[in-house]
């Protein structure tokens, strides 16, 4: 642990709202706590910073990137997705609501087979199989924008559209009183830019 | 690695979506136009009858069908760059995926329209759709023509979540670097997003989940479009040979338009440094596989028609290689099967020239492999009293012209509207190594 993070309280901060620090329109920690945000030029010098508030028992943050970072899961406040799970279950629903389909379509639609069972479950299959993807498809697509909280005119206060260029920023909640000392743990980790929780503005109503 | 800065993959397809030339509009009009035009041949026929095409017994399935296969066919490389070498971490993928899965949306959107065109009487297509009703009427689940709506369309609706999936970071970023109207436009589209890693790490393994869900549906798809014909009895069709066959002859012409696409795109965008030789030349050497395996199918064919000791299967094979359609059957072996092979020229594959008459080759050869597919076994099948020739009408031709324009309008409106490449994961490659580094 370095000597910065050991100065900083590992009493867990107070949490937001909603049990986070920045989100919706504006910063709703609260008013106890304050929001740094820090921008980082590259991968190594965020991960230094991500290790460093690890140690310092500092978990309200938020992480933005322009790309997918899930090799730094370990130093993350929360990791895997249940999207696995979802596209497995609906995918499974999908297969058997369309053998529902045939088998119960074939028993309402009396065709005559020549003495054949009406249920013919070898073509059934072709079926089954393409409501397998397409409901599991669908589902995946539907749970990734509610996981992920994808949805028009959401954007947060900590987010600079460098972000998704060639910036990489942490945005951390912690008490008033410990502001300075976090802001030096994140210059010394390597920040270009550390500042209190505000974004430039267009991306407010972004 | 390309020599490009993160924020430069940013700016160059910033670049690509400056305002379009008066030249851009005109092509667009010109397209638009072409599709009137098929648009106006298709209500002749609704209006006439299909008398006025070329399709009279025993020649069922005419170009129509024709152009259904071809461009589901077309469809099938997008899908195989953007989710199975996503799958297998291939990384020259990145800078062509975007427009082949492009591709892949416009040509199923494509091929959808001919089993409706191709159906008549057009207003009664809800009948194939499985729906309650008062008398019990429900399609039946055993016909390859049902097997083919619900392939086709999940195809499209997976094909269209999996593009759209891609692109919503980069709309975010380009959300950010624009101003006014486009801001607001592309804000909405990127529903959004904020580059947060909370996003990313549900973001990425849905969309894992979408490419896993994705490569057994493409392979699936042309199986299936291959079922409408092995399940007949029909000389020349009823063969297992045909889901794989049709697999790879998918690929090998969606291989052939990708490269069709992407040599002017790359210009007129101004995209040669995202998109360089070496991705085309990657293309192009999947193309001599792709080649190859169509190959083999082309002598399996006619092996299994000798080996079969079938007469019919075997007086078809010949009157296929030497009858009225014999010019077709040399075209396909030509465009399909020697062509590609001059690919084996590195000094052949790196030319842009050589790729694009290479591309237009096979995606002529593809088409006219469809023709035979679908003319020859009809016009030819077990009875001398039943055989005939087909020929095409003006109806049928405006709307292969059509059916290309639209096609290609829906491509020319994207290039200049939408990130023609991933920014995102051309980014991750560079950002990757830097992070398997740590």
């Amino acid at each position: 642990m370095t000597q910065d993070a050991g100065q900083i309280s590992k009493r867990p901060a107070r949490r937001g709202r909603r049990g986070d620090s920045c989100r919706g329109k504006a910063c709703l920690a609260p008013t106890q706590d304050a929001c740094i945000v820090a921008v980082f030029g590259d991968v190594p010098a965020l991960a230094t910073a991500l290790r460093r508030l690890k140690e310092g028992g500092l978990r309200r943050l938020k992480v933005y990137s322009p790309v997918g970072l899930l090799e730094l899961q370990a130093l993350m406040p929360r990791r895997g997705s249940r999207i696995r799970f979802v596209t497995l279950v609906a995918g499974a629903w999908g297969m058997i609501g369309a053998f529902w389909t045939c088998i119960g379509s074939a028993l309402l639609y009396g065709l005559i087979v020549g003495g054949k069972h009406p249920v013919s479950w070898l073509p059934y299959c072709i079926i089954g199989f393409e409501g397998t993807i397409l409901v599991g498809g669908v589902t995946t697509f539907i749970a990734i924008l509610m996981l992920a909280r994808l949805r028009p005119a959401h954007a947060t206060a900590a987010y600079d559209p460098r972000f998704g260029v060639d910036r990489y920023g942490v945005c951390v909640s912690c008490p008033a009183e410990q502001v300075q000392t976090l802001i030096a743990l994140l210059r010394e980790a390597g920040a270009e830019e550390v500042r209190e929780g505000a974004a430039a503005p267009r991306e407010e109503s972004a | 690695m390309t020599g490009l800065t993160l924020s430069e993959y940013n700016q160059a397809i910033m670049d690509s979506l400056r305002p379009p030339s008066r030249l851009y509009w005109a092509a667009v009009a010109a397209l638009f136009a072409a599709i009137v035009w098929a648009a106006f041949a298709w209500g002749y026929q609704i209006c006439e009858g299909m008398g006025v095409v070329g399709i009279k017994h025993p020649i069922g399935w005419g170009t129509y069908i024709v152009n259904f296969v071809f461009w589901i066919g077309i469809g099938h490389a997008g899908t195989l760059i953007s989710a199975i070498l996503y799958l297998v971490r291939v990384r020259w993928r990145t800078a062509i995926y975007r427009s082949a899965e492009a591709m892949t949306v416009f040509a199923v959107m494509t091929a959808g329209l001919f089993p409706l065109i191709h159906l008549g009487r057009v207003w009664v297509v809800w009948f194939i759709l499985p729906y309650p009703n008062q008398r019990h009427l429900w399609p039946n689940f055993q016909s390859p023509l049902v097997w083919d709506v619900v392939a086709v369309s999940t195809y499209l609706t997976i094909s269209i979540l999996f593009w759209y999936a891609g692109m919503i970071p980069d709309l975010g970023a380009i959300r950010d670097a624009t101003t006014g109207r486009r801001h607001r436009v592309y804000g909405f589209l990127a529903l959004g997003w904020r580059a947060e890693h909370d996003q990313w790490r549900h973001y990425l393994r849905g969309y894992m989940c979408l490419a896993a869900l994705a490569t057994p549906l493409v392979i699936s798809v042309h199986s299936v479009v291959s079922f409408d014909f092995a399940m007949s009895l029909l000389p020349g069709w009823h063969t297992t040979i045909f889901a794989p066959y049709f697999v790879a002859g998918a690929i090998h012409s969606g291989l052939a338009m990708v490269l069709m696409l992407l040599i002017p795109l790359r210009h007129f965008l101004r995209l040669e440094r995202v998109i360089r030789i070496e991705h085309l030349e990657q293309t192009a050497l999947l193309l001599i596989l792709t080649g190859s395996i169509v190959l083999y199918a082309y002598i399996m064919e006619a092996f299994i028609a000798w080996y079969s000791g079938d007469i019919f299967e075997r007086q078809f094979a010949v009157w296929r290689a030497f009858g009225n359609y014999s010019w077709a059957y040399a075209a396909q072996i030509l465009c399909n099967c020697i062509a590609p092979y001059f690919m084996f020229f590195k000094r052949l594959r790196t030319s842009e020239a050589a790729m694009f008459l290479v591309g237009a080759a096979v995606t002529f050869g593809m088409w006219i492999e469809r023709f035979v597919i679908v003319v020859d076994s009809t016009a030819h099948d077990f009875f001398p009293t039943n055989w005939d020739l087909y020929h095409p009408t003006w109806v049928e031709i405006s709307i292969l012209i059509g059916a290309i324009s639209w096609f290609l309008f829906w491509f020319v409106l994207y290039s200049k509207h939408l990130p023609t490449v991933s920014i995102a994961q051309s980014k991750a490659l560079q950002v990757g190594e830097a992070t398997e580094r740590l």
